[in-house]
Protein backbone atom coordinates (compact mmCIF):
# COMPACT_ATOMS: atom_id res chain seq x y z
CA UNK A 1 0.00 0.00 0.00
CA UNK A 2 2.87 2.45 1.08
CA UNK A 3 4.47 1.59 -1.92
CA UNK A 4 1.76 2.60 -4.04
CA UNK A 5 1.14 5.74 -2.18
CA UNK A 6 4.88 6.60 -2.70
CA UNK A 7 3.93 5.80 -6.88
CA UNK A 8 1.20 7.99 -7.15
CA UNK A 9 3.36 11.16 -5.32
CA UNK A 10 6.13 10.02 -7.46
CA UNK A 11 3.89 10.62 -10.91
CA UNK A 12 2.29 13.24 -9.46
CA UNK A 13 5.60 14.90 -9.35
CA UNK A 14 6.77 13.76 -12.47
CA UNK A 15 3.18 15.16 -13.71
CA UNK A 16 4.19 19.02 -12.31
CA UNK A 17 7.92 18.74 -13.58
CA UNK A 18 6.61 17.31 -17.37
CA UNK A 19 4.25 20.45 -17.28
CA UNK A 20 7.10 23.03 -16.44
CA UNK A 21 8.76 21.26 -19.24
CA UNK A 22 6.77 21.41 -21.75
CA UNK A 23 5.65 25.32 -21.61
CA UNK A 24 9.54 26.10 -22.16
CA UNK A 25 10.22 22.99 -24.96
CA UNK A 26 6.86 23.91 -26.87
CA UNK A 27 6.48 26.84 -26.15
CA UNK A 28 4.27 28.92 -28.99
CA UNK A 29 2.89 31.93 -30.04
CA UNK A 30 -1.05 31.59 -29.54
CA UNK A 31 -3.48 30.75 -32.97
CA UNK A 32 -6.61 32.62 -33.73
CA UNK A 33 -9.81 30.63 -32.35
CA UNK A 34 -10.11 27.17 -33.45
CA UNK A 35 -6.44 27.79 -35.24
CA UNK A 36 -8.41 29.88 -38.07
CA UNK A 37 -5.61 30.25 -40.58
CA UNK A 38 -5.60 30.67 -44.85
CA UNK A 39 -7.82 28.60 -46.05
CA UNK A 40 -5.54 27.84 -49.20
CA UNK A 41 -2.66 27.28 -47.29
CA UNK A 42 0.37 29.81 -47.57
CA UNK A 43 3.04 27.17 -49.81
CA UNK A 44 1.76 29.37 -53.19
CA UNK A 45 0.31 32.84 -51.62
CA UNK A 46 -0.40 36.07 -53.22
CA UNK A 47 0.47 39.61 -51.95
CA UNK A 48 -0.66 43.04 -53.56
CA UNK A 49 0.65 46.28 -52.23
CA UNK A 50 -2.08 49.03 -52.76
CA UNK A 51 -0.93 52.33 -54.94
CA UNK A 52 -1.05 54.13 -51.11
CA UNK A 53 1.60 51.30 -49.67
CA UNK A 54 3.97 51.71 -52.49
CA UNK A 55 6.78 53.92 -50.44
CA UNK A 56 6.23 51.01 -47.96
CA UNK A 57 7.53 48.19 -51.27
CA UNK A 58 11.11 47.56 -49.92
CA UNK A 59 10.10 47.07 -46.13
CA UNK A 60 7.30 45.34 -47.42
CA UNK A 61 9.45 42.28 -49.17
CA UNK A 62 11.71 42.64 -46.32
CA UNK A 63 8.93 41.25 -44.26
CA UNK A 64 7.93 38.46 -46.77
CA UNK A 65 11.68 37.43 -46.69
CA UNK A 66 11.58 37.06 -42.98
CA UNK A 67 8.80 35.16 -43.00
CA UNK A 68 9.71 33.11 -46.13
CA UNK A 69 13.23 32.20 -44.48
CA UNK A 70 13.10 32.99 -40.80
CA UNK A 71 15.83 31.34 -39.97
CA UNK A 72 14.70 28.93 -37.27
CA UNK A 73 14.17 26.08 -40.40
CA UNK A 74 11.73 24.94 -42.82
CA UNK A 75 7.84 26.59 -43.02
CA UNK A 76 5.71 26.24 -45.67
CA UNK A 77 5.45 29.80 -46.43
CA UNK A 78 5.70 31.28 -49.58
CA UNK A 79 4.89 34.49 -50.91
CA UNK A 80 4.89 36.19 -54.68
CA UNK A 81 4.29 39.66 -55.06
CA UNK A 82 0.86 40.44 -58.17
CA UNK A 83 -0.07 43.41 -59.34
CA UNK A 84 -3.74 43.14 -58.41
CA UNK A 85 -5.54 42.05 -55.30
CA UNK A 86 -8.29 39.54 -56.76
CA UNK A 87 -7.06 36.96 -55.34
CA UNK A 88 -4.58 37.40 -53.13
CA UNK A 89 -3.91 36.62 -49.24
CA UNK A 90 -2.64 39.78 -48.14
CA UNK A 91 -3.29 43.19 -49.18
CA UNK A 92 -0.90 46.27 -48.01
CA UNK A 93 -2.77 49.79 -47.82
CA UNK A 94 -2.31 52.81 -45.92
CA UNK A 95 -4.97 53.99 -45.35
CA UNK A 96 -7.42 56.64 -43.12
CA UNK A 97 -7.04 56.94 -39.82
CA UNK A 98 -8.76 59.86 -37.86
CA UNK A 99 -5.80 61.53 -35.82
CA UNK A 100 -7.81 63.86 -33.68
CA UNK A 101 -8.95 60.07 -32.61
CA UNK A 102 -6.85 59.13 -29.69
CA UNK A 103 -7.41 55.52 -30.64
CA UNK A 104 -6.00 55.99 -33.80
CA UNK A 105 -3.40 57.69 -32.66
CA UNK A 106 -2.33 55.42 -30.98
CA UNK A 107 -2.44 52.59 -33.54
CA UNK A 108 0.42 51.78 -36.30
CA UNK A 109 -1.32 49.05 -38.16
CA UNK A 110 -4.16 46.64 -37.54
CA UNK A 111 -4.88 43.23 -39.71
CA UNK A 112 -8.52 42.71 -40.85
CA UNK A 113 -10.27 39.36 -42.18
CA UNK A 114 -12.62 38.31 -44.67
CA UNK A 115 -13.92 35.66 -46.37
CA UNK A 116 -14.29 34.93 -50.17
CA UNK A 117 -17.72 36.41 -49.81
CA UNK A 118 -16.26 39.68 -48.67
CA UNK A 119 -17.68 39.37 -45.32
CA UNK A 120 -15.41 40.53 -42.46
CA UNK A 121 -14.63 37.50 -40.63
CA UNK A 122 -14.28 36.73 -36.20
CA UNK A 123 -18.01 34.78 -35.68
CA UNK A 124 -17.26 34.30 -32.28
CA UNK A 125 -16.56 37.87 -31.43
CA UNK A 126 -12.76 37.11 -30.92
CA UNK A 127 -10.60 36.59 -33.30
CA UNK A 128 -11.58 35.09 -37.16
CA UNK A 129 -12.58 31.49 -35.73
CA UNK A 130 -13.38 29.71 -39.33
CA UNK A 131 -10.62 29.61 -41.97
CA UNK A 132 -10.15 32.91 -44.22
CA UNK A 133 -9.79 33.58 -47.58
CA UNK A 134 -7.79 36.83 -47.24
CA UNK A 135 -6.22 38.74 -45.03
CA UNK A 136 -5.87 43.22 -45.24
CA UNK A 137 -2.52 45.05 -43.70
CA UNK A 138 -3.95 48.98 -42.85
CA UNK A 139 -1.06 50.94 -41.71
CA UNK A 140 -1.77 54.15 -40.40
CA UNK A 141 -0.63 56.98 -42.60
CA UNK A 142 1.24 59.39 -40.10
CA UNK A 143 3.64 56.81 -38.62
CA UNK A 144 7.13 55.49 -40.36
CA UNK A 145 6.15 51.67 -40.21
CA UNK A 146 9.21 49.63 -39.30
CA UNK A 147 9.69 46.18 -40.82
CA UNK A 148 9.05 44.75 -37.27
CA UNK A 149 5.43 45.99 -37.46
CA UNK A 150 4.79 44.99 -41.39
CA UNK A 151 5.99 41.32 -40.00
CA UNK A 152 4.19 41.44 -36.91
CA UNK A 153 0.74 42.38 -38.74
CA UNK A 154 1.64 39.40 -41.61
CA UNK A 155 1.90 36.96 -38.24
CA UNK A 156 -1.84 37.71 -37.77
CA UNK A 157 -2.59 37.28 -41.08
CA UNK A 158 -1.17 33.91 -41.08
CA UNK A 159 -2.95 32.86 -38.11
CA UNK A 160 -0.75 34.08 -35.24
CA UNK A 161 -2.60 35.94 -32.39
CA UNK A 162 -1.20 38.26 -30.06
CA UNK A 163 1.67 37.04 -27.99
CA UNK A 164 2.15 37.53 -23.66
CA UNK A 165 5.82 37.03 -24.90
CA UNK A 166 8.02 40.26 -24.86
CA UNK A 167 10.58 37.90 -27.19
CA UNK A 168 7.81 37.16 -29.87
CA UNK A 169 7.14 39.43 -32.84
CA UNK A 170 3.21 38.66 -31.35
CA UNK A 171 3.50 40.86 -28.18
CA UNK A 172 0.54 43.67 -28.93
CA UNK A 173 2.45 46.86 -28.79
CA UNK A 174 5.90 48.30 -30.50
CA UNK A 175 6.84 49.54 -27.38
CA UNK A 176 6.79 46.25 -25.69
CA UNK A 177 8.38 44.22 -28.19
CA UNK A 178 11.70 43.05 -27.93
CA UNK A 179 12.50 41.35 -30.95
CA UNK A 180 12.23 42.86 -34.68
CA UNK A 181 12.37 39.53 -36.49
CA UNK A 182 10.13 35.87 -36.64
CA UNK A 183 11.21 34.05 -33.43
CA UNK A 184 11.37 30.01 -33.08
CA UNK A 185 7.91 30.21 -31.03
CA UNK A 186 6.43 31.92 -34.05
CA UNK A 187 8.01 29.60 -36.70
CA UNK A 188 6.91 26.82 -34.75
CA UNK A 189 3.28 28.01 -34.78
CA UNK A 190 3.59 28.34 -38.54
CA UNK A 191 4.39 24.90 -39.04
CA UNK A 192 1.59 23.50 -36.42
CA UNK A 193 -1.06 25.63 -38.52
CA UNK A 194 -0.26 24.30 -41.63
CA UNK A 195 1.29 21.30 -41.55
CA UNK B 1 6.61 3.72 -21.68
CA UNK B 2 2.92 3.48 -21.35
CA UNK B 3 2.75 5.28 -18.12
CA UNK B 4 4.77 8.45 -20.10
CA UNK B 5 2.34 8.21 -23.06
CA UNK B 6 -0.76 8.45 -20.58
CA UNK B 7 1.12 11.18 -18.52
CA UNK B 8 1.57 12.90 -22.10
CA UNK B 9 -2.06 12.69 -23.44
CA UNK B 10 -3.01 13.89 -20.00
CA UNK B 11 -1.41 16.63 -19.85
CA UNK B 12 -2.00 17.47 -23.55
CA UNK B 13 -6.20 17.43 -22.09
CA UNK B 14 -5.28 19.98 -19.84
CA UNK B 15 -3.95 22.54 -21.73
CA UNK B 16 -6.74 22.35 -23.95
CA UNK B 17 -9.15 22.52 -21.03
CA UNK B 18 -7.41 25.74 -20.26
CA UNK B 19 -6.94 27.52 -23.66
CA UNK B 20 -10.40 26.64 -24.18
CA UNK B 21 -11.61 27.89 -20.73
CA UNK B 22 -9.87 31.63 -21.71
CA UNK B 23 -11.29 31.75 -25.27
CA UNK B 24 -14.72 30.71 -23.57
CA UNK B 25 -14.13 34.27 -21.40
CA UNK B 26 -12.59 36.15 -23.43
CA UNK B 27 -16.05 35.31 -25.87
CA UNK B 28 -18.38 36.69 -22.90
CA UNK B 29 -16.79 39.91 -22.47
CA UNK B 30 -17.06 41.05 -26.07
CA UNK B 31 -20.56 40.21 -26.94
CA UNK B 32 -22.89 42.82 -28.12
CA UNK B 33 -26.43 40.72 -28.39
CA UNK B 34 -26.72 41.94 -24.73
CA UNK B 35 -27.79 45.92 -26.29
CA UNK B 36 -31.58 45.34 -25.96
CA UNK B 37 -33.05 46.92 -29.23
CA UNK B 38 -35.01 50.44 -28.75
CA UNK B 39 -36.55 53.22 -30.98
CA UNK B 40 -37.60 55.42 -28.63
CA UNK B 41 -35.57 58.63 -28.51
CA UNK B 42 -34.10 59.96 -25.90
CA UNK B 43 -36.07 62.84 -24.09
CA UNK B 44 -35.78 64.30 -20.53
CA UNK B 45 -38.88 64.63 -17.73
CA UNK B 46 -38.62 64.07 -14.01
CA UNK B 47 -38.34 60.47 -14.06
CA UNK B 48 -35.02 61.18 -16.01
CA UNK B 49 -34.12 60.60 -19.54
CA UNK B 50 -35.25 57.51 -21.79
CA UNK B 51 -32.32 55.07 -22.94
CA UNK B 52 -32.25 54.17 -26.64
CA UNK B 53 -29.89 52.28 -28.82
CA UNK B 54 -30.19 52.50 -32.58
CA UNK B 55 -29.30 48.60 -33.14
CA UNK B 56 -32.27 46.40 -33.70
CA UNK B 57 -31.94 42.80 -33.98
CA UNK B 58 -32.78 42.94 -38.05
CA UNK B 59 -29.49 44.54 -37.60
CA UNK B 60 -27.67 42.17 -35.80
CA UNK B 61 -29.39 39.67 -38.20
CA UNK B 62 -28.20 41.45 -40.99
CA UNK B 63 -24.25 41.95 -39.76
CA UNK B 64 -20.88 39.99 -39.83
CA UNK B 65 -18.75 40.23 -36.69
CA UNK B 66 -15.31 41.37 -36.87
CA UNK B 67 -12.62 42.18 -34.53
CA UNK B 68 -9.63 44.10 -35.84
CA UNK B 69 -6.43 43.59 -33.95
CA UNK B 70 -4.60 46.65 -33.89
CA UNK B 71 -0.75 47.11 -33.42
CA UNK B 72 -0.75 50.04 -30.59
CA UNK B 73 2.51 52.02 -30.29
CA UNK B 74 1.66 51.68 -26.71
CA UNK B 75 -0.45 50.05 -23.75
CA UNK B 76 -3.26 52.46 -22.65
CA UNK B 77 -1.45 52.81 -18.75
CA UNK B 78 -3.26 54.79 -15.81
CA UNK B 79 -0.60 57.45 -17.30
CA UNK B 80 -1.27 57.57 -20.78
CA UNK B 81 -5.20 57.71 -20.41
CA UNK B 82 -4.63 60.73 -17.81
CA UNK B 83 -2.23 62.65 -20.56
CA UNK B 84 -4.84 62.14 -22.95
CA UNK B 85 -8.12 62.92 -21.12
CA UNK B 86 -9.60 66.44 -20.73
CA UNK B 87 -11.62 64.79 -17.94
CA UNK B 88 -11.99 61.74 -16.45
CA UNK B 89 -15.58 61.26 -14.99
CA UNK B 90 -18.62 58.63 -13.41
CA UNK B 91 -20.92 59.31 -16.24
CA UNK B 92 -24.18 57.15 -17.18
CA UNK B 93 -25.15 56.27 -20.97
CA UNK B 94 -28.37 57.01 -21.95
CA UNK B 95 -28.62 56.77 -25.73
CA UNK B 96 -26.31 55.28 -28.59
CA UNK B 97 -27.37 56.53 -31.32
CA UNK B 98 -25.05 55.22 -34.14
CA UNK B 99 -21.71 54.72 -35.57
CA UNK B 100 -19.78 55.01 -38.56
CA UNK B 101 -16.25 55.39 -40.07
CA UNK B 102 -16.22 59.05 -40.58
CA UNK B 103 -14.77 58.91 -36.85
CA UNK B 104 -12.25 56.45 -36.72
CA UNK B 105 -10.46 53.76 -38.70
CA UNK B 106 -12.05 50.86 -36.93
CA UNK B 107 -15.28 52.77 -37.04
CA UNK B 108 -16.74 54.85 -33.55
CA UNK B 109 -20.14 54.22 -32.52
CA UNK B 110 -21.32 57.66 -30.97
CA UNK B 111 -24.57 58.36 -28.23
CA UNK B 112 -24.99 60.63 -25.12
CA UNK B 113 -24.33 60.43 -21.62
CA UNK B 114 -25.38 62.29 -17.85
CA UNK B 115 -22.37 63.15 -16.00
CA UNK B 116 -22.73 61.77 -12.40
CA UNK B 117 -19.11 62.73 -11.02
CA UNK B 118 -16.20 64.10 -12.00
CA UNK B 119 -13.10 63.09 -10.73
CA UNK B 120 -10.65 65.51 -12.92
CA UNK B 121 -10.74 68.00 -15.24
CA UNK B 122 -13.78 69.94 -16.89
CA UNK B 123 -17.21 68.55 -18.88
CA UNK B 124 -19.00 70.86 -21.48
CA UNK B 125 -22.22 69.62 -20.69
CA UNK B 126 -25.03 70.05 -23.73
CA UNK B 127 -27.99 72.34 -23.03
CA UNK B 128 -30.39 69.64 -22.29
CA UNK B 129 -27.87 68.13 -19.68
CA UNK B 130 -26.18 65.73 -22.17
CA UNK B 131 -23.21 65.05 -23.34
CA UNK B 132 -22.02 63.15 -26.54
CA UNK B 133 -19.33 60.52 -26.74
CA UNK B 134 -17.67 58.21 -29.38
CA UNK B 135 -16.69 54.78 -28.37
CA UNK B 136 -14.72 52.54 -30.88
CA UNK B 137 -16.63 50.04 -32.94
CA UNK B 138 -20.00 49.76 -33.63
CA UNK B 139 -22.51 48.24 -36.24
CA UNK B 140 -22.14 50.62 -38.96
CA UNK B 141 -23.28 49.74 -42.71
CA UNK B 142 -21.59 48.38 -45.55
CA UNK B 143 -22.23 51.18 -47.52
CA UNK B 144 -20.03 53.56 -45.19
CA UNK B 145 -17.71 51.11 -44.23
CA UNK B 146 -17.20 51.13 -48.29
CA UNK B 147 -17.27 55.00 -48.54
CA UNK B 148 -14.70 55.69 -46.10
CA UNK B 149 -11.78 52.87 -47.07
CA UNK B 150 -9.36 52.21 -50.03
CA UNK B 151 -10.92 52.20 -53.25
CA UNK B 152 -9.22 48.82 -54.24
CA UNK B 153 -10.00 47.49 -51.02
CA UNK B 154 -13.84 48.27 -52.12
CA UNK B 155 -13.16 47.08 -55.61
CA UNK B 156 -11.81 43.74 -54.66
CA UNK B 157 -14.74 42.72 -52.17
CA UNK B 158 -17.62 43.86 -54.98
CA UNK B 159 -15.69 41.36 -57.75
CA UNK B 160 -15.69 38.63 -54.81
CA UNK B 161 -19.09 39.01 -54.41
CA UNK B 162 -19.59 39.14 -58.36
CA UNK B 163 -17.84 36.14 -58.89
CA UNK B 164 -19.86 34.60 -55.73
CA UNK B 165 -23.41 35.60 -57.58
CA UNK B 166 -23.78 37.37 -54.43
CA UNK B 167 -26.50 41.03 -54.21
CA UNK B 168 -26.10 42.60 -50.94
CA UNK B 169 -28.46 45.82 -50.20
CA UNK B 170 -25.21 48.04 -49.03
CA UNK B 171 -27.04 50.20 -46.93
CA UNK B 172 -28.91 47.50 -45.18
CA UNK B 173 -25.81 44.96 -44.57
CA UNK B 174 -23.84 45.57 -41.80
CA UNK B 175 -20.54 44.91 -40.29
CA UNK B 176 -20.31 44.22 -36.20
CA UNK B 177 -17.03 46.23 -35.87
CA UNK B 178 -14.57 45.15 -32.42
CA UNK B 179 -11.55 46.49 -31.25
CA UNK B 180 -9.30 43.76 -29.72
CA UNK B 181 -9.44 44.46 -25.92
CA UNK B 182 -12.52 46.71 -25.86
CA UNK B 183 -15.37 46.10 -24.05
CA UNK B 184 -19.38 46.71 -24.78
CA UNK B 185 -21.07 49.78 -23.87
CA UNK B 186 -24.97 49.26 -22.64
CA UNK B 187 -27.81 51.82 -21.99
CA UNK B 188 -28.66 52.75 -18.57
CA UNK B 189 -25.16 51.61 -17.03
CA UNK B 190 -22.98 53.70 -15.26
CA UNK B 191 -18.64 53.73 -15.81
CA UNK B 192 -15.88 54.75 -14.90
CA UNK B 193 -14.59 56.96 -17.90
CA UNK B 194 -11.58 58.30 -19.56
CA UNK B 195 -13.01 60.99 -22.00
CA UNK B 196 -10.87 63.01 -24.61
CA UNK B 197 -12.48 66.36 -26.23
CA UNK B 198 -13.01 66.19 -29.87
CA UNK B 199 -13.07 69.86 -31.31
CA UNK B 200 -14.35 68.79 -34.27
CA UNK B 201 -17.79 66.98 -33.08
CA UNK B 202 -18.24 68.67 -29.58
CA UNK B 203 -18.09 65.42 -28.48
CA UNK B 204 -15.95 63.16 -26.28
CA UNK B 205 -13.77 59.70 -27.10
CA UNK B 206 -13.79 56.91 -24.76
CA UNK B 207 -10.34 56.81 -24.17
CA UNK B 208 -7.72 53.26 -23.47
CA UNK B 209 -10.29 50.38 -24.69
CA UNK B 210 -10.92 48.25 -21.74
CA UNK B 211 -8.68 49.96 -19.53
CA UNK B 212 -10.60 53.56 -19.66
CA UNK B 213 -14.09 52.53 -19.28
CA UNK B 214 -14.77 50.79 -16.27
CA UNK B 215 -18.93 49.12 -15.33
CA UNK B 216 -19.42 50.83 -12.03
CA UNK B 217 -21.28 48.65 -9.08
CA UNK B 218 -24.87 50.48 -9.28
CA UNK B 219 -27.73 49.53 -10.50
CA UNK B 220 -28.62 49.66 -14.75
CA UNK B 221 -31.26 52.53 -15.07
CA UNK B 222 -33.94 51.92 -17.15
CA UNK B 223 -34.41 55.69 -17.30
CA UNK B 224 -31.57 57.76 -16.66
CA UNK B 225 -31.26 60.39 -13.85
CA UNK B 226 -28.04 62.08 -13.05
CA UNK B 227 -26.75 60.49 -9.50
CA UNK B 228 -24.53 61.82 -7.11
CA UNK B 229 -22.13 59.05 -6.31
CA UNK B 230 -20.41 58.40 -2.89
CA UNK B 231 -16.88 57.92 -4.37
CA UNK B 232 -15.62 56.02 -0.86
CA UNK B 233 -18.63 53.72 -1.37
CA UNK B 234 -18.64 52.28 -4.84
CA UNK B 235 -16.29 49.29 -6.86
CA UNK B 236 -15.14 49.59 -10.43
CA UNK B 237 -14.94 46.38 -12.32
CA UNK B 238 -11.39 45.58 -13.88
CA UNK B 239 -12.00 44.48 -17.11
CA UNK B 240 -8.82 42.42 -16.86
CA UNK B 241 -9.45 40.09 -14.00
CA UNK B 242 -12.86 40.72 -13.87
CA UNK B 243 -12.48 41.38 -10.79
CA UNK B 244 -14.09 44.60 -8.76
CA UNK B 245 -12.14 47.23 -7.36
CA UNK B 246 -12.67 49.63 -4.63
CA UNK B 247 -12.90 53.43 -6.53
CA UNK B 248 -11.34 55.81 -4.13
CA UNK B 249 -7.86 53.50 -4.32
CA UNK B 250 -7.83 53.49 -7.36
CA UNK B 251 -8.58 56.93 -8.05
CA UNK B 252 -5.47 58.04 -5.20
CA UNK B 253 -3.29 55.48 -6.98
CA UNK B 254 -3.95 56.23 -10.41
CA UNK B 255 -5.37 59.53 -11.09
CA UNK B 256 -4.19 61.49 -8.38
CA UNK B 257 -0.36 60.86 -8.82
CA UNK B 258 -0.55 62.33 -12.17
CA UNK B 259 -2.79 65.94 -11.37
ZN1 LIG C 1 -1.08 42.80 -33.42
Amino acid sequence: MKKYVNKMILSMFALVIGAFISTNVFAMTPTWPNDAKFDRGVSNAYYYVDGTATSYTSRINAAVDNWVDTGWGWNPIYLYPVASNYATHIDFYVSNYQQDAVLDNYTLAYAGFWDINSNRLSPAGYGPSVDYFYTEVKMNEIFDIQTSTIIHEMGHCFGLAHSTDHYSIMYPTLEGTYVTTVQKADHDTINYLYN
Amino acid sequence: MKRKYIIGVGLAMAIIATVSIGIIVNKNNTDLNNITANNDVADENEDGFETYTYITDEMLENSETSTMYPELKSEFTPEIMFNESDAIALVTITTIDGASMEYSAYGMTYGTMVVDNIIYGNIEVNENGLVGFFKPGGLVSVADYDAHDNQAAVEKRDYLREQAGIEIDKENSYMNLKVENDVELEVGKTYLAYLHFRDKYGKYEIVGLRNGLREVNVAQQTRVKTQSLDLNNIQIKNNVTGEWEDLDQYIQENIEVYE
